[in-house]
């Protein structure tokens, strides 16, 4: 099995370093069809009945557990296995994302055909969600190994690719389910075979073509400067001290209060829209989609910019313009215009996706680039986190909310916790200092 | 050689990226075609 070793992917030389982001996009593109489960919640929750649920059926939140727990499972496993990721090089951990995925999508597949919630939960939230976490982090220190000179669009395009994966996963579940329906199944069992096939020819592809560079490698002509910004460090910070200093915890809530901020629009958007404009369901549903193009672009745009911007910088513009259009949805709500909110929560969710793809670089940045793959598996508990708590916490204030006032009325008080939520990640932005040197690798250490 | 290679695997992505962005690029069309006046 030599071909898997972090040493059998050493490029030689003159490979093509704009081979590794397909690399890396091939396997995050399959990876982010988890943002698009929740197509399956109705067709599940109808597994039985077929038409209409019937005594016996799982219910949407049974479904939606399976979701949480894959995305708890996501940070878990990408904290818990950082190390070995860093230590077996990106190959052999995309082939094990891809066994972990693809093996969690035909456990969900038998779930559904044997009507088994236990095996859902086990397949698709605990199986699936390790693969999740093993290929978020796996490509992330090869590609900013390769792209020195632009870590945050290397990762950007990377993460840009998870995001995308949504908007296949989605479109791609329904066309299965329908070609597959019948009188006796919503097609939802055969539909996840298929995807599981899919999934790891893409993602093999991906193990197969990435390489890692040879140590020392710098792109043709570029010369490191001196000294950008007090920020970006060259030494380096092993894992297990990075995660000990308060730079690490301040990121830590910067990612958190982020993804707080950008799920307090995803998970109410349809509603949302519909109560605070007379739009159709079906508008409300393009609004969605819209919503998801713009996390999409964010995710390239931003993160390139924070390689003009800087790190601290870009993330300032997330929370300061972040909070500013959060404010102003009441006041674009009372003149009326649709356009204009799109236009302002459509921003915000590019800086939602801008602020996932940008971190990595930032942990660079800070911690160099020796285990930067192992600390960002760390850093995004914050995500997992917030992806579960962040959309609870909407609900019930959006449900309580519209018992007490008029529906148009009812998200002001989301707003202003958004807002909360968006200054309490800028002063953690603030407050972030050059790691202390005595945190620092001995020069021999890390090569 | 390196260049069909470079070329097959941005294809690869590219493919089914555009596929996926085309379809959230549909959903989204009535979005566009609404008149909406606020409560």
């Amino acid at each position: 099995m030599r071909f898997l070793t972090r040493e059998a992917t050493v490029a030689s030389p003159g490979f093509n370093r704009w081979l590794v982001p397909p690399a890396a996009i091939a396997v995050h593109m399959c990876i982010g069809q988890v943002y698009g489960f929740s197509v399956f919640k109705k067709p599940l929750a109808k597994a039985l009945g077929i038409s209409a649920p019937v005594v016996g059926d799982w219910s949407e939140a049974d479904v939606g557990v399976a979701y949480s727990i894959a995305l708890a499972l996501l940070g878990l496993s990408a904290a818990f296995f950082g190390k070995w990721v860093e230590r077996s090089g990106p190959r052999k951990t995309m082939l094990a994302s891809m066994l972990c995925f693809c093996s969690g999508l035909v456990l969900t597949s038998l779930a559904v055909r044997w009507h088994q919630l236990w095996l859902l939960y086990a397949g698709y939230g605990l199986i699936g969600g390790i693969g999740l976490g093993l290929g978020y982090i796996a490509p992330v220190s090869t590609l900013m190994k390769w792209f020195p000179d632009r870590p945050g669009m290397a990762t950007g395009m990377a993460i840009m690719g998870f995001g995308g994966g949504a908007l296949i996963g989605g479109p791609l579940a329904e066309v299965l389910m329908e070609r597959f329906a019948t009188a006796t199944s919503v097609g939802a069992s055969e539909a996840l075979l298929v995807m599981a096939c899919l999934y790891a020819i893409s993602m093999l592809f991906g193990s197969w073509i990435v390489r890692v560079p040879p140590p020392g490698w710098k792109p043709d002509g570029w010369v490191p400067a001196e000294r950008v910004s007090k920020l970006v460090t060259t030494a380096h910070v092993a894992v297990d001290t990075a995660w000990k200093t308060p730079q690490f915890w301040m990121l830590w809530v910067v990612l958190c209060m982020n993804v707080s901020a950008g799920i307090g629009i995803l998970g109410q958007a349809s509603p949302m829209i519909q109560d605070m404009f007379e739009v159709t369901p079906a508008a409300a549903a393009g609004y969605v989609g819209l919503l998801s193009l713009c996390n999409l672009g964010g995710r390239f745009f931003w993160s390139s910019m924070s390689d003009v911007i800087g790190r601290k910088g870009i993330y300032c513009i997330y929370f300061i313009l972040g909070a500013a259009l959060y404010s102003s949805v009441p006041w674009i709500q009372g003149q009326g215009s649709v356009t204009l909110f799109v236009v302002a929560t459509g921003l915000i969710l590019t800086m939602y996706g801008g602020g996932f793809a940008t971190i990595p670089a930032y942990l660079r940045d800070l911690f160099g680039s020796y285990q930067v793959g192992a600390i960002h598996g760390r850093l995004i508990t914050a995500w997992s986190v917030a992806a579960i708590l962040g959309p609870q916490l909407m609900d019930r204030l959006s449900v309580a909310n519209k018992k007490t006032m008029p529906p148009e009325q009812a998200y002001n008080s989301i707003f202003q916790l958004m807002v909360g939520l968006l200054v309490v990640g800028l002063i953690s932005n603030l407050l972030v200092r050059p790691v202390d040197s005595k945190h620092h690798l001995a020069e021999n250490a890390h090569s | 050689m390196k260049a069909i290679t470079l070329l097959l695997a941005w294809t690869w992505i590219t493919v089914p990226l555009g596929w996926g962005v085309y379809q959230s690029v549909q959903k989204s069309l009535p979005l566009f075609g609404i008149t909406a006046v606020a409560k």
